[in-house]
């Protein structure tokens, strides 16, 4: 086999912990090669690794046939290999043709040669069959065409191996497509791509084989072709997980919240809908179908500008976050790191911050130590939260633990209503199961759960019933029976629309 | 040998500012004894009581993400105007009439950043000027004075202790316990650390933000205070600068100007120490424009110090060139 | 006219429109004030600000700043006199640009090498160059008495004409120029936009970051003494103790007024040289009125509050509303 690149026995050492493990196995020149495994399993550190962000402790990398020992990420570039790193390394204030030709612009005398940067620019961006002004700033492009950027970027390095980490995350189901194009355009021209992502679904759609690892081990590369989802999973995993069987769901329990004629600007358009005490209620929809500004105005973030919301019977205005902590109403938004932890802070105080003047002494002045400690003791208990102690910062838990903490800290304040923001992003399998097993006890025991994900085998096992948006209206009403993929893909489009009485 | 440069530095980052006090007074101590005398103690601990305790408010400020450039001028105008009422309102009368006048110009800080949405650099740039105008406008450039008796008594000593330093240790204890003990505390880390969580978890940003402000100018008229009772005076051009002193004295007691984390004993320490080496040059005669220059070496020094430590720390977990900042790499993101 | 069109016109020229009321309503008011000998005088202090202005805008581009200009600013200028007292006129400015871009060599070694904190740095290093000033000159004036036709050639700088037009009004202009075309059309320019746009960025795109902040720091000290030969020029002399005392401030007070955000990436150079001018017409109105010179400190904060309340307010009422943009 002709490999591009070729790993042996690499291995990197953090303090405490091994992040790579003697990790070896070969990517084929001209493939599609996915890298998948939980989080903690090495991915992100090996990806670093070969961009040159750090330098591995022990092991060889050869790359196109000769050993490489990278020592600075724009070393890993000149030899050819591109990193698509998850937040991008754009400079949002400069334009599109600056940006990829950073560092390498063409120059006339002692100014840069704008013409030329502009021609090669947009030659590279046809060849994305891309269309955008190389003049533009980057800060004003999407997420898909920032991605786009960076691809040509990588091209204009020559890069043979490109890898990209979790590239689809941010991505609406169309833009996925088109960068699955440009994917296999790519191949066909002989480069090579190293695909990285959780979401095993699109792994199976592009790639040629797959690689696990997990706990920093290489476990197993597999050709697409013959092998399956529960297979990976099962290797990625090291055991078998069964599959989710939500529980029954009990309709004669009470509506806990009633939303009328929803409306917001252009993002909102005549929302109405039901939740019961004990339902999990699933919200789908693309990016832009206004489920985001749903949750935020059921929690106080955006203000209505018609229709009403009733809460437990009674009416309710919900103005601001407090006033929604107060009415009962908890949220746990989908970008961990920017809304919802603090860094620098601790696990205690993370997860204790929604409830600290509730519980604390003299009427809220001053704070009650030994309370605080108690609640994370219980929830940690609950939600098997890892930590070493209450003071450790939470910067160094994982994705998965450190969400337990941000679901713990709305559960803390005795919700009746719970909005779920992507709950499962970025979370390893074992963590996912998790939370999926506490949304169910929580269902059982009355709380009323709406829940907003892309995921759809997460909404189609998690939800009693879900609704589907498109445009700001909602174009589907689905009970458990109408809640199959094509349904909800068809009504998130906008395609057709189910249960609703025109 | 990178697990002793680790524990070094964790030492350093909590203790840091207290060693090298200790260090620096020990030193000091040994070469000259007139430094030990209780007289030139007492003598230190008044110097550092204006800064000291203008410099609890700041602290809080800067823990929150915030800043307040207009402290300096906050102290002149309140100095200013609690002097010039002690006739008509007899010393406490004229001192809460300026702590109120503190609380209100901090407010007004606030309700710039708050309701305005101008950044606090910024706000408290342009308050700088307009409160030392103020400052200027009131006292129309002429210096205020007074010699009334419980006035100029609050610069004695009790039992040696000065009792202005009395005064600064009751507001470190009332700093303390807001900054440790109180939700409010708890929320002016969470706003620093991060401010849309803090919005998701209830807590009404605006407000503390607001309070923040109005504490730090509540602390700045306490310290303009104590300025005034030790020049038994007060001038429009009092405590010009003093802005950024108290800065560098949060910055060197060991909290970060990114906000989030912080400690109110670190500063303390940093204003003693200021007053010590302050104290020391006067003492060995050090030349005043030479003390400028001291002054600036020292803190060049420490914060170096400071940046090598983290520089290293991180090198402790992984090679140079890694643009990483200043946590370290989160390890379970792989 | 909508609102949004009200707001896009504000954020381009609004500067200039206050100038524009400014000049307008002052020659109305004051016969002295549209003379030349008066235009003169405003503009030559405005230049002395812009100047350094240019530096700071180019720092603040780059996310840094540096507050030691003021202190810069002294050295240079008494260097500056001391050496034109025996030496030649070209010796001074020399040494004066040599100090002021030495010291701004110094400053960005400190942060890059020593990674102090830029606040700090620049802090420590106002308050060791001022020293510095001081002891150099014992803490006396400088006052320059030296040969008249010595003298004549450096108050050339600060009070001479060419074309017609200020010298210092030429070289701010100069100046400006020169920054423009420097962060339009050339790599380092364009790299300076790119390390305040996103550093992590910069270094991983293989931007030599620590370089290009030593160069930026240096040439921020470099504009800190030609601001300071003008001035020196004009003075004929220096006070090491009060020279460029709050000019820091000043300076970055001007680069805000004229749009530059702090967070980096963004340079309006044209803004800066515009609130210079808005500062000095200001001044120079109050002048103009006898007001005491203090009166300067509130027209400059009250100026500054409101520029920059009219983008805060912008921000509120012409950005469309999202989930944050409501709650502080």
């Amino acid at each position: 086999m002709d490999s591009v690149l070729q790993l042996k026995a690499v291995t990197k050492i953090f303090p405490g912990v091994r992040a790579l493990d003697a990790v070896s196995f070969d990517v084929a020149r001209g493939q599609v090669h996915s890298l998948v495994g939980e989080n903690g399993a090495g991915k992100s550190t090996l990806i670093k690794i070969l961009g040159g962000v750090f330098t591995q402790d022990s092991g060889k990398i050869i790359f196109d046939d000769k050993q490489m020992n990278f020592r600075s990420a724009h070393q890993s570039q000149l030899s050819g290999i591109s990193v698509i790193f998850q937040e991008f390394n754009l400079l949002p204030d400069l334009s599109v043709a600056e940006n990829i030709y950073i560092g390498r612009e063409p120059k006339k005398g002692p100014f840069i040669d704008r013409r030329k940067i502009t021609a090669d620019s947009e030659t590279i961006l046809k060849q994305l069959d891309v269309n955008l002004d190389p003049k533009t700033i980057v800060e004003s492009l999407s997420v898909a065409e920032k991605q786009m950027v960076e691809i040509a970027k990588a091209l204009s390095f020559k890069a043979r191996l490109i890898i990209m980490d979790e590239p689809t995350a941010a991505l609406s189901e169309k833009e996925t497509e088109k960068l699955f194009e440009v994917i296999r355009a790519l191949k066909a021209r002989g480069t090579t791509i190293l695909f990285v992502s959780h979401r095993l679904k699109e792994v199976f759609a592009i790639s040629d084989r797959i690689t696990v690892l997990r706990d920093g081990r290489f476990i197993a590369t597999k050709d697409a072709r013959q092998t399956t989802e529960e297979e990976i999973i099962r290797l990625m995993v090291g055991r078998d997980i069964k599959s989710f069987f939500a529980k029954s769901s009990d309709h004669s329990q009470s509506v806990m919240l009633s939303v009328r004629g929803l409306n917001f600007q252009d993002s909102l358009r005549d929302i109405s809908f039901d939740v019961r005490c004990g339902q999990i209620l699933g919200v789908a929809g693309l990016m832009g179908c206004g489920k985001t500004q749903l949750a935020e105005v059921l929690y106080g973030l955006l203000p209505i500008e018609r229709g009403e919301i009733v809460l437990n019977g009674r009416g309710v205005r919900i103005d601001s976050p407090q006033k929604a902590i107060e009415l009962g109403i908890g949220f746990v938004s989908e970008e961990r790191k920017e809304n919802g932890i603090f860094p620098g802070l601790s696990v205690l105080h993370n997860l204790t911050m929604a409830i600290i003047r509730k519980i604390s002494g003299w009427s809220g002045i001053k704070l009650d130590r030994q309370k605080e400690r108690d609640t994370l003791r219980s929830y940690a208990g609950r939600l098997d939260i890892r930590y070493h102690r209450p003071e450790q910062e939470i910067d160094f838990l994982s994705g998965g633990n450190q969400q337990k903490v941000l679901l713990a800290r709305a559960l803390a304040s005795d919700c009746k209503v719970l909005i779920l923001c992507e709950p499962t992003r970025g979370i390893d399998v074992g963590a996912k199961v998790e939370i999926y097993s506490l949304m169910n006890e929580l269902a059982k025991k009355g709380v009323a759960i709406i829940m907003i994900s892309s995921d759809l085998p997460e909404v189609i096992s998690m939800s009693d019933s879900c609704i589907t948006m498109y445009h700001g209206r909602i174009t589907g009403y689905l009970n458990k029976e109408q809640m199959t993929e094509t349904n909800i893909v068809a009504c998130a489009v906008g395609q057709k629309t189910v249960g609703i009485e025109s | 040998m990178k697990q002793i440069l680790n524990k070094f530095g964790r030492i350093w980052e909590r203790a840091g500012i207290f060693i090298m006090l200790a260090v620096l007074a020990a030193v000091f101590a040994a070469i000259n004894p007139d430094f030990r005398k209780a007289n030139n103690i007492s003598n230190i601990l008044l110097q550092c009581t204006p800064i000291g305790i203008a410099a609890i408010g700041m602290t809080f400020a800067i823990i929150s993400g915030a800043f307040d450039l207009s402290i300096g001028s906050t102290m002149a105008l309140t100095a200013c105007v609690t002097v010039s009422l002690i006739g008509v309102l007899g010393f406490y009368g004229a001192v809460a009439a300026g702590l109120v006048l503190g609380f209100l110009l901090g407010l007004v800080n606030g309700l710039i950043v708050t309701k305005i949405r101008i950044s606090p650099f910024i706000a408290t740039l342009g308050t700088l000027w307009v409160y030392r105008a103020f400052a200027y406008i009131y006292t129309q450039n002429k210096p205020v004075q007074s010699t009334d008796a419980v006035f100029t008594s609050w610069g004695d000593n009790f039992v040696y202790v000065p009792r202005l330093f009395i005064v600064m240790l009751f507001c470190y204890l009332a700093g303390f316990f807001l900054l440790y003990k109180t939700p409010f505390g708890r929320y002016v880390f969470a706003i620093g650390s991060n401010r849309r969580a803090a919005i998701l978890s209830g807590i009404n940003v605006a407000r503390v933000t607001l309070f923040v402000f109005a504490l730090a100018g509540l602390f700045g008229a306490m310290g303009g205070a104590a300025l005034a009772v030790r020049l038994w005076s007060a001038k429009a051009d009092t405590a010009s600068g003093y802005e950024l002193m108290i800065i560098a004295a949060v910055v060197l007691g060991g909290t970060s100007l990114k906000g989030g984390s912080g400690t109110l004993a670190g500063t303390f320490g940093a204003a003693v120490l200021f007053a010590v080496i302050y104290n020391a040059m006067d003492m060995f005669q050090v030349q005043s424009y030479w003390q400028k220059i001291a002054l600036g070496g020292i803190l060049l020094i420490a914060l170096s110090l400071d940046g090598l430590r983290r520089k290293y720390m991180m090198l402790a977990i992984e090679p140079v060139q890694s643009p990483l900042k200043d946590k370290g790499e989160r390890i379970n993101e792989k | 006219m909508s609102q949004q069109q009200f707001w896009k016109i504000w954020e381009r020229f609004g500067l200039f429109i206050i100038i524009l009321i400014g000049v307008v309503g002052l020659s109305l008011l004051s016969p002295n004030f549209a003379t030349m000998t008066n235009f003169k005088n405003f503009i030559n202090q405005a230049a002395v600000v812009a100047i350094a202005g240019a530096g700071m805008t180019l720092a603040i581009t780059s996310g840094g700043f540096d507050l030691s200009v003021g202190s810069v600013f002294a050295l240079a200028a008494c260097f500056g006199a001391r050496i034109l007292i025996d030496g030649s006129v070209a010796q001074s400015i020399f040494v004066s640009l040599v100090v002021g871009a030495g010291i701004g060599l110094l400053n960005g070694l400190i942060i890059t090498k020593l990674r102090v904190p830029t606040f700090i740095a620049t802090l420590a290093m106002m308050t060791i160059v001022r020293g510095a000033a001081l002891i150099y000159t014992k803490g006396r004036d400088i006052n320059i008495i030296t040969g008249p036709a010595r003298e004549a050639a450096y108050k050339f700088f600060g009070g001479g004409y060419i074309f017609s037009l200020p010298v210092p009004m030429v070289l701010m202009i100069s100046v400006f120029a020169v920054f423009y075309v420097v962060l339009n059309h050339t790599a380092f320019g364009r790299h300076v936009c790119a390390v305040g746009s996103n550093e992590q960025a910069a270094i991983y795109s293989g931007l030599n970051v620590d370089r290009i902040k030593i160069a930026v720091f240096a040439i921020v000290g470099l504009t800190a003494s030609i601001a300071a030969v003008i001035q020196t020029s004009q003075l004929m002399g220096v006070n090491s103790g009060s020279s460029g005392l709050g000019f820091e401030l000043q300076v970055i007070a001007v680069v805000v007024l004229g749009g530059t955000s702090l967070r980096g990436g963004k340079a309006k150079l044209f803004g800066t040289m515009a609130g210079a001018i808005l500062v000095a017409i200001a001044n120079n109105g109050l002048n103009l009125y006898n007001t005491p010179i203090f009166y300067q400190y509130l027209v400059f904060g009250l100026i500054l509050l409101l520029a920059v309340s009219m983008d805060g307010l912008k921000n509120k009422f012409y950005t469309p509303a999202g989930a944050w943009a409501q709650r502080i």
